[in-house]
């Protein structure tokens, strides 16, 4: 129905729709600087959802803040669509893991936040938000506060909100990541329904690799301290998945490959802060 | 809640343990259950208790003549007092004075305090420039400003006004700001990716946000402004609750001077009630219960 397959592959040949080049990032602490991302090379290409995944503490979120201009890099260069990104815009949107909905918005309301900031007539905001809030399936709780949604419908609403913008990519900070493991697998599928129906260009974290490996077309792994692109793993399970492939073999294969990785990494850890 | 409710009610004997246990499981009491919910009719009984114990000590006092009715009035002399204050009318010149007095004064706190204490939350460097000399001004008594403001405000309604807003403004600056710390930045965050630029984030984002908490702030404030008053009213006052009873000290008037503190009390307690009404009023979604 949707062609994505040919998309992509035209996609790929042409300039990417995220490019980030030499990438480094450093705090100041006490002890002097401490380098988070070093070297990172990456690019996503149009109507691709990619994911990064690493252990936690290993940079994942400010890679992300970065991408969204919430955060500055040290030195290296972020391109969207070829334009270099400086400061937070509209055209990266963003959902976190928790605490993001307005509580004092209704459901509608909150999706149709960005949309009042742009400066779009009341007419199209009700069609885009009607729109949005139909594919996450929650227009029966338009007029809902979140206070009484549950985690998935809040991250449901986040993801509607973010996508009713409208913006170039979407990028994604482990947003099942409090959510129990029976709606996290749901919203999994309900992620990929939702991309093959937007076509949006996707970048989530994760450090969940069976829900990278479901979820991705391509995978970066990171390493621990600091940051590095360690991998990069196209995922052969094509467009057209749902649950079940979580129970090939393919789907184990790949796993288990991603996770020897991280698992490197994990271990490398544990021996630093041991010695 | 109500249904625990009746195999539980025996309160004294399980708090005392007159009945002992028929098996080897011990009853554990409902009457110490820490942080949960105890029989309705249990807190119902304590919440008469904490006001019956009192009325029925002072009793005990002034009419059973253990101390000197000119020192304790008892409970009948005052309500007849209150009576007659009532009846002709004084007591409501003196309500109105003091009200609005803490009216003004509190308002004017709160329209500066409020701004100021966003602007104090939000900015590290507005942070810089007011929290350490607000910090200081903070430990200084308002009461004891009280002889500079007679002599550069006068003696007039205006020096009331100024003691009043001087005793809140402080404490509101630091409550407020407080409460823009408690809005999660990944909040903000989401706010400049949906195209917010700062202004946008200060006035759509942080102000609602902290709405909840300034209401409360201001609830909690009024009270102590609403103690002020009394204190305001010891500087050449010739109206208000607090003048009432220092006038009635003057004369050994202590029914009066009860009547004056309960009267306080009671429209202190009628500020709290409506500045509640206004939080479920104003930010319903802030109530914790859906
Ligand atoms: N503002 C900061 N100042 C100093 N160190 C920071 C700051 N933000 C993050 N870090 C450090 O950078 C590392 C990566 O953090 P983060 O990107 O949150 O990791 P992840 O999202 O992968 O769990 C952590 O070790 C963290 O302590
Ligand atoms: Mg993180």
């Amino acid at each position: 129905m949707f062609n994505i397959l040919s998309n992509q592959l035209l996609a790929m040949t042409s300039i990417p729709e995220l490019e980030i080049n030499n990438l480094n990032k450093s705090f100041p602490t006490k002890d002097g600087e401490l380098l988070v991302l070093e070297n990172i090379n990456m690019k996503v290409y149009k109507n691709e959802f990619a994911c990064i995944v690493g252990a936690s503490g290993c940079g994942k979120s400010t890679l992300l803040n970065i991408i969204a201009g919430l955060n500055q890099q040290t030195s290296g260069e972020i391109l969207l669509e070829g334009r270099p990104v400086n400061g937070p815009g509209a055209d990266r949107g963003m959902v976190f893991q928790n605490y993001t909905l307005y509580p004092w918005l209704t459901v509608a309301e909150n999706i149709e936040f960005g949309l009042k900031l742009k400066g779009i007539s009341s007419s199209e905001r009700k069609e885009r938000v009607d729109h949005y809030i139909e594919i996450v399936g929650l227009s029966k709780f338009a007029k809902s506060l979140p206070k009484t949604l549950s985690g998935g419908m809040k991250q449901r609403t986040a993801i509607a909100r973010a996508l009713a913008n409208e913006p170039d990519i979407l990028l994604m900070d482990e947003p099942f990541g409090a959510l129990d493991a029976q709606t996290k697998g749901v919203l999994q599928e309900f992620m990929l329904q939702v991309w093959k129906q937007t076509q949006k260009t996707i970048l989530m974290i994760t450090h969940d690799v069976e829900e990278a490996v479901f979820l991705a077309q391509r995978i970066y792994v990171l390493s621990s301290r600091p940051g590095r692109i360690k991998a990069e793993v196209d995922i052969p399970l094509g467009v057209d998945r749902d649950f079940s492939v979580k129970r090939t073999e393919l789907f184990q294969l790949v796993k288990q490959e991603v996770l020897d990785l991280l698992r490197e990494e994990t271990l490398k850890v544990i021996s630093q802060e041991i010695s | 809640m109500k249904n625990q409710a009746s195999s539980e009610l025996s309160l004294p004997s399980t708090a005392v343990g007159a009945q002992t246990p028929k098996k080897s499981e011990k009853r554990r009491s409902v009457f110490w259950n820490i942080r949960s919910d105890i029989p309705n009719s249990l807190y119902y009984l304590m919440v008469s208790f904490s006001i019956v114990i009192p009325l029925f000590a002072w009793s005990l006092l002034t009419y059973g003549g253990f101390v000197d009715r000119l020192f304790m009035p008892t409970p009948g002399s005052v309500l007849m007092r209150g009576f007659e204050l009532i009846q002709n009318g004084e007591i409501f010149q003196d309500i109105m004075a003091s009200l609005s007095r803490v009216a003004w004064g509190f308002l004017l706190s709160a329209a500066l305090s409020i701004p100021l204490g966003l602007l104090i939350g939000s900015f590290k460097t507005m942070e810089g420039l007011f929290a350490p000399i607000l910090g200081l001004m903070r430990y200084m008594p308002a009461a004891a400003f009280i002889p500079l403001i007679i002599l550069w405000v006068g003696l007039d309604e205006p020096a009331k006004i100024v003691i009043i807003f001087l005793g809140s403004f402080f404490y509101n600056v630091l409550m407020v700001s407080d409460a823009v710390k408690f809005v999660p930045s990944d909040l903000l965050k989401v706010s400049y990716t949906l195209g917010a630029s700062r202004w946008d984030v200060f006035s759509k984002v942080i102000l609602p946000a902290t709405l909840p908490n300034i209401i409360d702030t201001l609830r909690v404030n009024i009270a102590g402004a609403w103690n002020f008053v009394v204190v305001a009213e010891l500087v050449a006052a010739s109206s208000g609750l607090g003048y009432r009873i220092l006038q009635a000290q003057r004369f050994l008037k202590t029914d009066e001077i009860f009547v004056g503190i309960i009267v306080i009390g009671l429209i202190g307690l009628g500020i709290d009630f409506l500045f509640k009404l206004l939080f479920r009023l104003v930010v319903p979604w802030a109530i914790d219960k859906a």
